[in-house]
């Protein structure tokens, strides 16, 4: 452990890596106008190498007893691939695998035709927005929620608390609003900030929280657009506020 | 209604014996008939019955189903005891925790109370 501390090599390594993530964050701040998959890329580069001296710090102390000689180039280079491997494989694939098997788990098992007219009404906008038709997954679970993740394909979450609370238009209006942001690919940016969130501990210094706002006003627009009204989306959010505020003065 | 409300005051909140009570009586029931019933007699929000049916549930007084009904998926509440059971259980309970913290003291007492 030692001789990892007192190598300038691999010390200068992970002072660079912690520089390189700094520097990435203050161009997210201060860029604000970048495009979407601009700010996603650096926010994940950013993540990598944050992460990336602590993994690869705890993979060389296992490379000493792979290789003879660790502090060789070609060696530290291997490590930097494997590392890239692991972060790429757990960042990537495994983390939004686990956090959508964690809410699929509590998917309500049933065919198509009990949920068929939320089916057919996203089918039908699906198509009209010219975007893949998002799979609606109902979660056993009486707080009233609603979420979207586009993750190899698209899904829809509402919870059956949200069903029994709603009326068929308020509901409509929040799966219109869904289908918003799977249009402006909004999930996946939701999902990145709340890894990001996690990762980092810059993220308190963040303004994320501002876009994220934006984003729900762009999906909110979006339902009131199509039903040409705010009726319903209004008081969707409404019954949905009111039911936590009265869950926590009870609680 | 008023002396069962009485009973279990220091268990339950006058919104959730209201609803427990209507359980008993309706054997089954979903979020808007609680609701629609509860709202001729008195001022309630049918998100307060959700969440009042939600924290009954979690504190295993009435259980749930899901139900497929021709209109989509729903939500149907039951008590999981009828009236005597539940009060039986809050009795039990009262006495375990008396035994609890008296130990001896509590089941001399008992026993001297109930030999009477």
């Amino acid at each position: 452990m030692v001789s990892f501390f007192y190598d300038p090599f691999k010390m200068g390594l992970v002072i660079v890596s912690l520089l390189l993530s700094l520097g990435l964050f203050i161009v997210l701040k201060k860029y604000k106008q970048l495009s979407f998959k601009k700010k996603l890329g650096i926010m994940y580069a950013h993540m990598f190498t944050l992460i990336f001296p602590f993994v690869f710090f705890a993979l060389f102390q296992g490379c000493q007893a792979m290789f003879n000689n660790c502090s060789q180039l070609g060696k530290i280079l291997t490590m930097l691939g494997i590392t890239a491997l692991i972060s790429l494989v757990f960042g990537v694939f495994l983390g939004p695998l686990i956090y959508i098997k964690r809410f699929e788990k509590k998917s309500i098992k049933t065919d198509n035709a009990a949920k068929h007219w939320i089916h057919n009404f996203v089918k039908k906008h699906a198509i009209k927005l010219k975007i893949e038709n998002p799979q609606i997954q109902i979660l056993n679970e009486a707080k009233p929620q609603a979420f979207s993740i586009k993750y190899v394909k698209s899904q829809i979450f509402i919870t059956l608390g949200l069903i029994d609370l709603l009326n068929r238009k308020e509901i409509e209006a929040v799966l219109l609003h869904e289908l918003g942001h799977i249009k402006n690919r909004s999930s996946l940016y939701k999902f990145s900030v709340n890894l990001f969130k996690l990762v980092s501990p810059l993220a308190s210094f963040s303004t994320f929280h501002k876009e994220l706002s934006k984003e729900e006003h762009l999906a909110d627009a979006f339902a009131i657009h199509i039903q040409k009204t705010n009726k319903n989306i209004i008081s969707a959010k409404r019954k949905m506020n009111a039911f936590f505020k009265f869950s926590r003065s009870v609680s | 209604m008023k002396a069962t409300i009485k009973k279990y005051e220091s268990i339950l909140s006058p919104l959730e014996i209201d609803v427990l009570n209507l359980l008993w009586k309706k054997k089954k029931a979903k979020v808007r008939d609680i609701f629609n019933t509860l709202k001729s007699n008195q001022k309630v929000a049918l998100t307060s019955v959700a969440v009042i049916l939600d924290r009954l549930h979690e504190k295993g007084i009435v259980g749930r189903e899901v139900e497929t009904a021709r209109g989509g998926l729903r939500y149907i509440y039951f008590p999981l005891k009828d009236q005597k059971q539940f009060e039986r259980s809050i009795i039990e309970s009262n006495v375990d925790k008396m035994i609890t913290k008296f130990g001896k003291t509590a089941t001399v007492y008992f026993n001297e109370r109930f030999s009477k």
